[in-house]
């Protein structure tokens, strides 16, 4: 410091970082903040995803389109950390804003007493919708309504596929981000179900939510006497057919997963997955908007031709399938008749 | 020492100009809750997030001030709150209603053991087996992780009140860091240790051939980074409620950040625990503007604002040394 260059040289680093936090915070401020929509409902509606999936891409659009078509500022945030805590911050950043009008938000962890104190203190001033992954049922009080998939049904679907392409049962490897997860739950409870006595759990391999885990899940499994592989997250799916498939054993197993990613239909198409089952992703974002602007308008018709007088708005599933598959269903639908229904809503994957 | 400053005193003017070009561009109506952000409840949860970061990197900058890297830091607090949540039952523990003063005494003194223990590991591997810190520390994050997935593939959830203060009240996490500071900032400081730690850091050689203890010093430095993750463990453990084999993936890299941010050179031999906390800060304010200001999207900034800011702060330290023969 002896030097005074020096001083005046680290001075004008100190305008440099001014200048740096001025530009940040304008550039922040400037680059996508929204008015107050005309005719609105005059607050802001929040949805908070579980982590950064694909997934979510849908919701996030049906959320966009409905807020828009229903005249709300809608916040769409993802849990980027993809743990508990980075849920809790974000409901910390929710529950100290004074504008929020309702919340809906996928639950990362039932298990969490965290989460589940911050969306009791949430609920008392505003309603709570949870979407996709549901709270555990002894704190279902602090929901107004469930939205999403009944995944112990569509985990049933799953296990009636898997039957109806392996008629004679065998053992079934699972592939999950983590086990404990209420919708991976209830998923394998209904696949179990579905599938029937003939089928036997061999192991469900959990990754984390790490797609190269995922990867090296699937081939750890190919020595395995299983006859059917079973994903349970979206992006298990593509690590299905991507592995299966380069280690040529293709014909060894048949394979029955969730959700469409872009990856997973284009292995569809080429017949690398024999079935997914997908959620109406696009609709459970759309349908949470519309379900938080009755709670604030007190819409009770509108609330009860959703929910039909109780707490769960079941946004189905559907069963897409090669286009030369021989499963026949109630449930499914071909894959070229699925991409045409996306594009009609602007989507690839959902 | 003073030329220190300087780093520390554009980090605090950065961090007010953001405040007041955040506060300012609010009160002019460009965003939606202008009061929100300086509101209370918003600064107490940027408080408690920046002590919650604050309380293991600490830790993970001393480290990097004696020359090392921490690789393993989410995983020892993961572990630690699984060890920590797991204790009552490992004792058979059967009692109901508020957890006994010393269960949850008990259960600090087995996380504290286990971050000891992980970081006497690293230690020995590092010093006595020679393996590059990076490569030793990266074998701990795996394998601990696993290690917890084996303990209990499922989430182990912890609600006694008395446990769950340790994150849920606000200003326990930041006592809890303004106590660890103190306690570093003497040891660091004040403490002949302190001083050979940086010695070393800056040339492990010339420290070896000056007679200081450099595998003693490494040992010490691994410790306090085991040690003060396990701490965190705790704070995480009692702010989430539970501990699954996911908690805490990638923090060490924030802890990382926050240090290089503060000041801290990667090369070792500089770095102050002030810098470290003003750079925990820093990542934390920043991470939490765009929540208040951004509608779509906000959380995708997250990753583009910090490793910004990371870049930034390593390039105007480095221009900062240009003129100078120490680091910061």
């Amino acid at each position: 410091m002896s030097d005074p260059a020096i001083g005046w040289y680290r001075k004008g680093l100190s305008i440099v970082g001014l200048f740096f936090a001025l530009s940040l915070a304008g550039s922040l401020t400037g680059c996508d903040s929204v008015p107050d929509a005309p005719g609105g409902l005059g607050k802001r509606f929040v949805f908070i995803t579980n982590g950064d999936s694909s997934f979510w891409d849908a919701a996030e659009k049906g959320w966009d389109d409905s807020c828009q078509s229903k005249g709300m500022i809608g916040q769409f945030l993802r849990n980027k950390k993809g743990d508990a805590n980075g849920q809790i911050e974000l409901l910390e950043s929710v529950a100290s804003k004074s504008d929020v009008g309702g919340l809906a938000i996928s639950i990362v962890d039932a298990g969490s007493t965290g989460i589940i104190d911050r969306l009791r203190e949430i609920s008392e001033k505003i309603p709570v919708v949870t979407v996709d992954s549901d709270c555990k049922p002894e704190d279902r009080s602090i929901r107004r309504a469930y939205v999403g998939t009944n995944n112990k049904e569509a985990g049933k679907v799953a296990g009636r596929i898997a039957h109806l392409l392996a008629p004679k049962g065998g053992g079934w490897i699972g592939f999950v981000g983590h086990e404990d997860a209420d919708n991976a739950r209830a998923r394998v409870e209904g696949f179990i179900e579905g599938a029937g006595p003939s089928f036997k759990k061999m192991d469900v391999l959990q990754d984390l939510h790490d797609q190269t885990k995922a990867r090296e899940n699937v081939r750890a499994s190919l020595a395995k006497k299983a006859a059917v592989l079973f994903g349970i997250y979206s992006y298990n799916a593509p690590a299905l057919a991507e592995v299966v498939n380069d280690a040529g054993q293709r014909d060894k197993f048949k394979i029955v997963t969730f959700d469409a990613e872009e990856n997973t239909l284009i292995a569809i198409e080429k017949g690398l997955l024999d079935a997914t089952v997908v959620q109406n992703t696009y609709d459970m974002g759309a349908q949470c908007a519309v379900l938080l602007a009755a709670y604030e308008k007190r819409d009770e018709p509108t609330i009860s031709s959703l929910l039909g007088g109780g707490t769960e708005l079941d946004t189905k599933v559907r069963v897409i399938v090669p286009p030369k598959s021989p499963v026949e269903d109630p449930a499914v639908q071909k894959i070229d008749e699925f991409k045409s229904f996306l594009r009609s809503k602007g989507l690839k994957s959902t | 020492m003073f030329s220190r400053l300087p780093r520390e005193g554009w980090l605090i003017l950065t961090i007010i100009a953001l405040t007041i070009g955040v506060h300012a561009l609010a009160t002019r109506g460009r965003i939606t809750s202008p009061s929100d952000f300086l509101s209370p409840r918003n600064m107490q949860g940027i408080a408690k997030d920046t002590a919650m970061l604050g309380i293991f990197a600490l830790g993970a900058g001393i480290i990097i001030i004696a020359g090392g890297i921490d690789l393993s830091s989410g995983s020892v607090i993961c572990f630690a709150g699984f060890v920590a949540a797991k204790t009552p039952e490992w004792i058979g523990y059967e009692g109901t209603g508020p957890f006994p003063s010393w269960l949850i005494g008990l259960m600090m003194g087995n996380a504290i053991l286990l971050g000891t223990f992980i970081g006497i590991f690293h230690g020995v591997l590092i010093h006595h087996l020679g393996l590059p810190p990076f490569v030793a520390t990266l074998g701990t994050m795996a394998g601990l992780r696993s290690l917890a997935s084996v303990v209990g593939s499922a989430t182990i959830s912890v609600s006694d009140p008395g446990f769950r203060t340790f994150g849920k009240t606000w200003y326990v996490p930041v006592i809890i860091l303004l106590v660890e500071a103190v306690l570093l900032f003497m040891v660091i400081r004040w403490m002949r240790v302190g001083r050979h730690i940086e010695a070393m850091g800056g040339n492990e050689e010339a420290a070896r051939l000056s007679g200081l203890p450099i595998g003693r010093l490494k040992l010490f430095a691994y410790v306090i980074g085991a040690v003060t993750a396990s701490l965190a463990g705790l704070v995480y453990l009692g702010h989430s409620g539970g501990v699954s084999s996911n908690t805490a993936t990638g923090y060490e890299l924030s802890a990382i950040a926050a240090s290089v941010v503060g000041g801290c050179n990667l090369k070792g031999g500089a770095g102050s625990l002030v810098g470290i906390l003003l750079g925990c800060f820093l990542l934390k304010l920043v991470t939490n503007i765009p929540l208040y200001v951004i509608e779509t999207g906000a959380t995708d900034w997250e990753g583009l604002i910090v490793g910004g800011v990371v870049i930034l702060a390593v390039m105007l330290g480095r221009l900062g040394n240009a003129g100078s023969t120490k680091g910061t």
